[in-house]
């Protein structure tokens, strides 16, 4: 079977997200939901709720220790916030499942490395000033789920990829088109649509690592190009790439940083992405 | 958590940044956490004979010692991954910025194998 189609019936039968989230949309945007409705609805999932309020005690948002229940977590952090945290937390859950089948990369590295990328997007975000950054770190998040679905569902092929990025010394996406025939970019696209996630992150997803969105500059893709290039040159986990390739130039005139701004984030981007990896990734 | 220090109030320095609130005996907040410190601070903890105040550790220096020869090492480990030559000023930071990360793992690597 050609490897397009088995990435096609690999996306099929992949979960649909849970129903929570169609439940949680609804409810948010819903004039008159209030914030215990809300809270009770994300309650039902026990699991995700402890990691949810460490999460929102965590450096990142500042509030020291003070949210001890989901509604308080609404109220400071907001509905976009938690509804972003609680998705991330659950993507990254249903892919453990299979990590059983992951031979190539080991789960705790890929998602260390997508983690990290979110945290330095929204510490990036933060500079500039954008309003949105929620959907930020849950780019960072989802941004090579596409990586992870050929992984899991093209070993053989993978292995072939990572052979040939590594002695050829070619871009990992040259590399997956040459050998797979498209790049994970695009199963990532695939597999975001049948999740219906938020269009953000469906450009997020397909052209982080171009930059922009035909040429036209677009802060969110801008962003977690930088940020993956960040995780991928300071090896904070890995997606299986050994060789990083030239950030595009308009990326850096559209986000204007000032030139010293990684040293002066160095220490805070390796504090918050241990703390948050701990979080996401622990018990 | 954000690193934070305690500081005597001697000590205190235009931008430090005020890490837990100062109070006053009835848990009033005199200064809050966040506030940008000056003199008009200093002076004004002074008077309410306040020693110590908890401050942000400052950001932009990554502070510990290595030798040239683990940051040469480290910066070529870094170049050799790039598939391009860093060409402007903040791509060379980032590359200087992880010479130095990488230079401090190989440092605790090699005082682990001395143990």
């Amino acid at each position: 079977m050609k490897s397009l189609d088995r990435i096609i019936n690999s996306i099929r039968e992949f979960p649909t997200l849970p129903t929570v989230f169609g439940q949680l949309s609804d409810a948010m945007t819903d004039p008159d939901a209030n914030i215990n409705y809300v809270a009770s609805i994300i309650e039902k999932d026990t699991a995700s709720v402890s990691k949810l309020l460490k999460l929102a005690n965590s450096s990142i948002f500042g509030f020291r220790n003070r949210i001890t229940t989901v509604p308080q977590a609404i109220l400071y952090l907001g509905f976009e916030e938690v509804k972003n945290l609680l998705l991330s937390l659950k993507v990254i859950q249903i892919f453990r499942i299979k990590e059983k089948n992951i031979k190539l990369i080991t789960p705790l590295d890929f998602w260390t490395h997508s983690v990290s990328t979110g945290v330095i997007a929204r510490i990036i975000s933060a500079s500039i000033g954008i309003r949105s950054s929620e959907i930020l770190f849950l780019g960072g998040v989802m941004h090579n789920i596409g990586r992870l679905l050929f992984y899991i569902t093209l070993p053989d092929e993978y292995s072939q990829v990572l052979k040939v990025h590594r002695e050829d010394r070619i871009s990992i996406n040259d590399a997956e088109r040459k050998i797979i025939g498209i790049s994970s970019s695009l199963a990532g696209e695939m597999l975001a649509q049948k999740w219906k996630l938020p269009l953000q992150i469906i450009d997020i997803i397909k052209y982080y690592s171009i930059g922009t969105i035909s040429d036209k500059i677009n802060l969110n893709v801008a962003i977690i190009h930088i940020a993956d290039l960040i995780a991928s040159i300071w090896e904070l986990g890995s997606d299986g790439r050994e060789y990083i390739s030239a950030p595009n130039p308009q990326v850096w005139e559209n986000l204007q940083l000032p030139s010293n701004f990684f040293s002066i984030n160095y220490n805070r981007i390796i504090t918050e992405s241990s703390e948050h990896c701990n979080i996401f990734l622990g018990n | 958590m954000k690193t934070s220090r305690i500081i005597p109030i001697e000590k205190i320095e235009d931008g430090m940044i005020l890490a837990d609130p100062i109070l006053n005996q009835f848990s009033q907040v005199l200064i809050p956490a966040g506030t940008v410190l000056s003199d008009f601070h200093k002076k004004f903890l002074m008077r309410w004979n306040i020693s110590y105040i908890n401050i942000y550790s400052n950001e932009d220096d990554i502070d510990f010692e290595i030798e040239d020869e683990l940051i040469e090492q480290a910066t070529m480990y870094v170049l050799n991954k790039l598939l391009w030559t860093p060409s402007n000023e903040i791509e060379n930071d980032i590359v200087y910025v992880a010479s130095k990360h990488f230079a401090q793992k190989i440092k605790l690597s090699n005082q682990n194998q001395e143990n």
